[in-house]
């Protein structure tokens, strides 16, 4: 009766909600392409924090030696910083970690998208023999062993402790890893929040068209885009094209999606080296110039690109004490 | 009646089951679920329009970013992924098409996504045509000798008509000039400029390649998102649950009146249940408040019964302890209750006695109406005190006093009789023989009173009758002595004769009397003739009878036989008493004797004495028998007598066996009755006894006799009668002298008088028995009283005899004793 009752009154505030969002209500901010971080998320604050404890358990990897933070660093950007993560048995990933910081914007999850969400994202690693190599039987034995956890979930979930629900809580914990930084405070109308440079910087980012695709909350992660639209990069880059390398032709099996990669957010950008799907550009003026070169049809001289990375460096932001 | 409860029972449960089971099968009218379904449906709606207009927003440039999409897009996931979730459950047929639908809306998406991509590369390649544009003419400025007037002029007018209609191409919708581009876009390639403007504009060129292939492509992608509408597959889903809802409702409506006509039935049911219950609640109530009072009473009545069962408890001890029989019946005498006494007197268990009639104990010697005094008694409420002469079960009998008294309720009803009963059987045995004790000491009383009153009427008329002669016996001494004439002497003698005679008829009359009140005579049967006694008596009294002028008549019957065994003397006494009074009493006529049997059978002889006298009255008839007893005093003037006559006949008569009755008519005359019960006799016999008699008289032997007595006229008389016999008789004239005269001499028989000077007579007998056992004492005593007697024989005296003493009876007694020789 009470859950129902919840239900509804939810289902009714989403009504309401959905009334309360008029055609134009935020004219300016959508002839924006870069928007904020929204300043409040509706989270279940004891699921992020048994999605946390969940995040950093190695129970969730075959041989207890992995968990998602061993890849996806909080306090590195969310991600390793190497080209390709490292698994069970020293195995080498196919492909680089996105950052898990944010990702809650991404329209899709993984370079090819093939997640629709972090809900189903969740469920991939734990599963992959090459990352963490393990299989639900084997994660909720383990977890069934821990009399804490078991309550834990209990409490949260009418039926405890199931594959859905590790999966949902981890989800709603990196739903939770959001990082306001100074640009937001910029586009919330702080002039003093970005530097001169900074700002120029972004004039640049927005001429140069980089916004054409890194826009929305995210400064990316919502749409798929080819890489090498001006140009082979593939051919470029002279390394054999991996299965990887075909992105969301993998997913599809469409030809037009050969090459086609879910464009990453750029928010901690400068956190995140190596850059690309496969991981291969270092720095990050030599990723800018390849993006300018490829996505945009342009060249791009060394001083905006400079100014450019100083805008960058506004989009790094910091985690709520709390998650960390 | 029965048969309607019943229908209505049976309608009960059938309403009852019927709603049980509408409630259980039927899910209600999911109104609720409806809506959300409906609410889903509407706001898939709302998405996918949102969707087209973000979409259309997009491509004329009105939205900067295209976060919106797939928030619609991911919510729209949601939204499909709730239908199928939560409403495919009841309803089936919604779920090919939410398939469908979620099929079409993955379509809508990878379209978008391919919108999405594909507008950002336009978007990136208009924006950067000015630029691009501006770029190459500033190069070209830079450098405006290395072109031909002509030529730069063609490629600036070229150019300028390619941006005009790239710009205006890229517009969205807009296609007519799009093949003219292409021709443009080659035409400039055939310019061949210095190296860096050639640069700027390969560049130049490949974005309005771009734009004008992404405008195509995005312009194709946008069509065909845009026809993927999901309305109507919204619209269909939401005419299907318009359907269904239509039918639920029916349905619910259907099942409601359904319920309506049920509560209906049952409400009917609650009422008529709830009016009965009422009824029966007020019932109860009233029943409670009769228990609840009922209770308490009860309760007062536990602990009242308690201690009345301590009570009865006690009672019931008391009552088996109880030396008394306690008998319980019921109203109709059923024995209910005995305790262990009444077993005990009785006999009987209690086992037989209880569920018995009292009847039981009767022992039938009680009359029947005293029975039925008891009942009515005890059966009108009132307590009966009587006694029972009862029958044990061993059939011996015993008394029992009883006090029987219902046991009434509070309504004056008998309930039970209840018995107390004692055994009075040794009550009474000692009662009779107190009776019996007191009679005889009633009688003794009566004896003792009669006595006295005899004494002193019989010293009163001793002292007269006494007198009476003695005065004249005394005057006519004196007279005597005056020297009389001797004719006077001869008349003073005979008086004075006469006078002593009836003075020693008296004396005779008084000791005859004491004999027989002393039981001192026996009869003697002896055989005598009848007649003859008869006759000698009459002839003995002819005389005097003659002399009143009357006759003496003799009967005897016939037949009659002659000897009888009997007391002839006494007979005799009896007839002289008899004959004597009836001359007294008569002054003419005659006297008969008459002798029969008294009846036929009977050997009882009856002897009449019938006088024609003065008769007696009936009121005196009785009591002549009496002592001293006359008619009047004024009777005994006339004709004298010490009135001791009768008596002594009646117990002579008495001491015989027989009896005497008198019957008499004043004026006419008297009959007395003497009935003798005598034996018939042989006449041998009688001349036996007769001849015995004479021989005793006649032979008398020699003895010695001393004789005590102090009065000289007694042994004057003593001396008189021995002097004829071979007695010689030696007189002393006191006890000492006679000791004295026995220790000197041998007497064979000392005569004794006991009132003797000096020393009397019990003194000397008692002296003589110390020396000598067989000495013969016969005592001589005018102690003629009762228990003299046997004060003299306690003396030591062998024999009694009493003064005045008669010469026979002298000889007779001296004979008995005397020594055999």
């Amino acid at each position: 009766m009470n859950m129902s009752l919840f239900f509804l009154l939810l289902l009714f505030s989403t009504q309401v909600m959905g009334q309360e969002n008029p055609m134009f209500a935020d004219h300016e901010s959508i002839r924006n392409p870069l928007q904020a971080l929204p300043q409040q998320l509706q989270l279940n604050t004891q699921k992020v924090k048994l999605g946390h404890t969940l995040f950093h358990d190695p129970r969730l990897s075959k041989d207890n030696s992995l968990s998602c933070a061993s890849c996806h660093n909080l306090e590195q950007g969310g991600m390793d910083l190497a080209a390709t993560s490292t698994g069970i048995d020293n195995q080498v990933g196919s492909i680089n970690a996105p950052t898990v910081l944010n990702s809650g914007f991404n329209f899709k999850q993984f370079w090819d998208g093939r997640a629709a969400n972090l809900f189903e994202q969740a469920a991939g690693p734990i599963q992959s023999p090459k990352e963490m190599g393990s299989n639900w039987t084997q994660v909720i034995t383990k977890l069934n062993q821990d009399a804490v956890m078991v309550e834990a979930f209990q409490t949260l979930y009418k039926d405890g402790l199931t594959a859905a629900n590790i999966q949902d809580a981890i989800a709603e914990f990196e739903r939770a890893l959001i990082t306001p930084s100074p640009f937001d405070d910029h586009l919330r109308g702080d002039d003093k929040a970005l530097t001169n440079r900074q700002k120029q910087g972004l004039r640049l980012f927005l001429a140069y068209g980089c916004s054409s695709c890194h826009q929305g909350v995210n400064l990316g992660g919502n749409m798929f885009q080819n890489m090498g639209l001006y140009g082979n990069y593939f051919a470029d880059r002279g390394k054999k094209i991996s299965k990887a390398d075909l992105g969301r032709y993998n997913v599809t099996g469409r030809l037009r999606d050969r090459h086609r990669f879910k464009v990453p957010g750029l928010r901690n950008v400068a956190l995140t080296p190596p850059y690309f799907h496969d991981g291969s550009v270092k720095s990050l003026d030599e990723a800018i110039r390849i993006m300018v070169h490829y996505q945009l049809g342009r060249e791009i001289i060394k001083p905006e690109i400079d100014l450019i990375i100083d805008f960058f460096k506004a989009l790094t932001g910091q985690l709520d004490g709390a998650i960390q | 009646m029965k048969t309607s409860r019943t229908f209505w029972m049976v309608l009960f449960v059938l309403a009852l089951g019927g709603l049980m089971s509408l409630l259980a099968f039927y899910e209600g009218l999911d109104r609720t679920h409806h809506e959300r379904f409906l609410t889903h449906l509407q706001r898939l709606e709302q998405l996918d329009t949102l969707l087209d207009r973000d979409i259309s927003l997009a491509r004329q440039g009105q939205l900067a970013h295209f976060d919106p999409f797939h928030q619609h897009l991911s919510e729209m996931s949601k939204e499909i992924q709730s239908l199928l979730i939560e409403h495919t459950q009841n309803r089936q047929w919604a779920k090919p098409q939410l398939l469908a639908l979620e099929k079409r809306q993955h379509q809508k998406e990878r379209l978008v996504q391919y919108f999405a991509s594909d507008l950002a590369v336009l978007r990136n390649s208009q924006a950067y045509l000015p630029t691009a544009i501006r770029r190459l003419a500033k190069e070209l400025s830079l450098k405006p000798d290395t072109w031909d007037k002509k030529d730069l002029n063609e490629f600036l007018t070229t150019l300028h008509t390619l941006l005009r209609a790239v710009t205006v191409s890229s517009r969205p919708g807009v296609t007519n000039q799009d093949h003219e581009i292409p021709l443009m876009v080659q035409r400039l390639r055939q310019f061949k400029p210095d190296h860096t403007s050639e640069s700027h504009l390969s560049h130049l060129l490949s974005h309005v390649e771009r734009v004008i292939q992404f405008k195509i492509r995005v312009e194709s992608i946008m069509t065909q998102a845009l026809a993927i509408q999901l309305v109507d597959s919204i619209t269909e889903l939401r005419h299907h649950e318009a359907l269904r809802f239509n039918r639920e409702l029916k349905r619910m409506n259907e099942f409601r009146r359904l319920l309506f006509v049920m509560s209906l039935i049952l409400m009917l049911f609650g009422l008529i249940t709830w009016v009965k219950l009422r009824q029966k609640a007020q019932l109860l109530t009233d029943k409670q408040q009769q228990l609840s009072s009922s209770l308490q009473k009860l309760k007062q009545e536990t602990s009242e019964r308690r201690l009345v069962m301590d009570k009865l408890r006690i009672l019931d001890w008391a009552m088996e302890q109880s030396p008394v029989s306690v008998i319980i019946t019921d109203r109709k005498g059923t024995i209910q209750y005995v305790n262990t006494r009444c077993c005990q007197s009785s006999g009987y268990t209690r086992e037989i006695l209880t569920g018995q009639s009292p009847g039981i104990l009767k022992s039938g010697d009680m009359e029947a109406s005293e029975y039925a005094h008891l009942w009515s008694t005890i059966t009108s409420g009132k307590e009966w005190f009587g006694e029972f002469h009862n029958r044990r079960q061993d059939g011996s009998l015993y008394w029992e006093a009883a006090s029987i008294s219902p046991i009434l309720d509070k309504k004056g009803k008998t309930t039970h009789f209840v018995a107390v009963k004692e055994d009075i059987t040794q009550k009474k045995e000692i009662e009779k023989e107190r009776e019996q004790e007191r009679k005889a000491l009633k009688q003794a009383k009566e004896a003792a009173e009669a006595a006295n009153r005899a004494k002193s009427s019989f010293l009163a008329m001793m002292s007269h009758e006494i007198r009476t002669p003695m005065n004249a016996i005394l005057g006519m001494t004196e007279l005597l002595q005056e020297h009389p004439t001797k004719e006077e002497r001869k008349a003073y003698l005979a008086v004075q004769k006469r006078a002593g005679t009836a003075l020693l008829t008296l004396i005779d009359d008084i000791l005859e009397l004491l004999r027989l009140d002393a039981g001192i005579e026996k009869s003697n049967a002896a055989p005598f003739d009848l007649p003859m006694l008869c006759h000698a008596v009459a002839s003995l009294l002819d005389r005097a009878a003659i002399e009143k002028g009357l006759t003496i008549q003799v009967k005897i019957a016939d037949q009659l036989p002659t000897i009888w065994l009997g007391d002839e003397r006494r007979i005799r006494q009896v007839l002289i008493n008899l004959i004597g009074n009836a001359i007294k009493f008569t002054n003419q006529g005659l006297i008969r004797i008459e002798t029969a049997f008294c009846d036929k059978n009977s050997e009882q002889i009856c002897i009449f004495v019938t006088d024609t006298g003065i008769g007696i009255p009936p009121e005196h008839v009785e009591r002549i028998f009496g002592l001293f007893y006359q008619v009047d005093s004024s009777d005994t003037r006339e004709y004298g007598g010490s009135g001791l006559g009768l008596t002594i006949t009646h117990k002579l008569t008495t001491l015989m066996g027989g009896t005497i009755t008198c019957k008499s008519i004043v004026g006419k005359g008297t009959t007395f009755t003497l009935r003798l019960p005598l034996i018939p006799s042989s006449p041998k016999e009688a001349k036996k006894t007769a001849k015995k008699q004479v021989k005793h008289k006649i032979e008398t032997p020699a003895m010695q006799v001393l004789l005590a007595e102090d009065s000289p006229d007694n042994a004057m008389l003593v001396r008189s009668y021995l002097k004829k016999t071979r007695i010689h008789l030696t007189v002393v004239e006191d006890g000492a002298q006679a000791l004295e005269k026995v220790r000197s001499n041998h007497f064979d028989i000392i005569l004794m008088d006991m009132q003797m000077p000096v020393m009397d007579g019990y003194e000397a007998t008692r002296k003589i028995r110390q020396e000598s056992q067989q000495q013969i004492i016969l005592a001589l005593t005018a102690h003629a009283m009762e228990g003299d007697r046997e004060k003299c024989l306690a003396a030591g005296c062998s024999g009694y005899l009493t003064k005045p003493i008669k010469k026979q009876t002298l000889i007779k007694a001296l004979l008995e004793h005397a020594p055999v020789s």
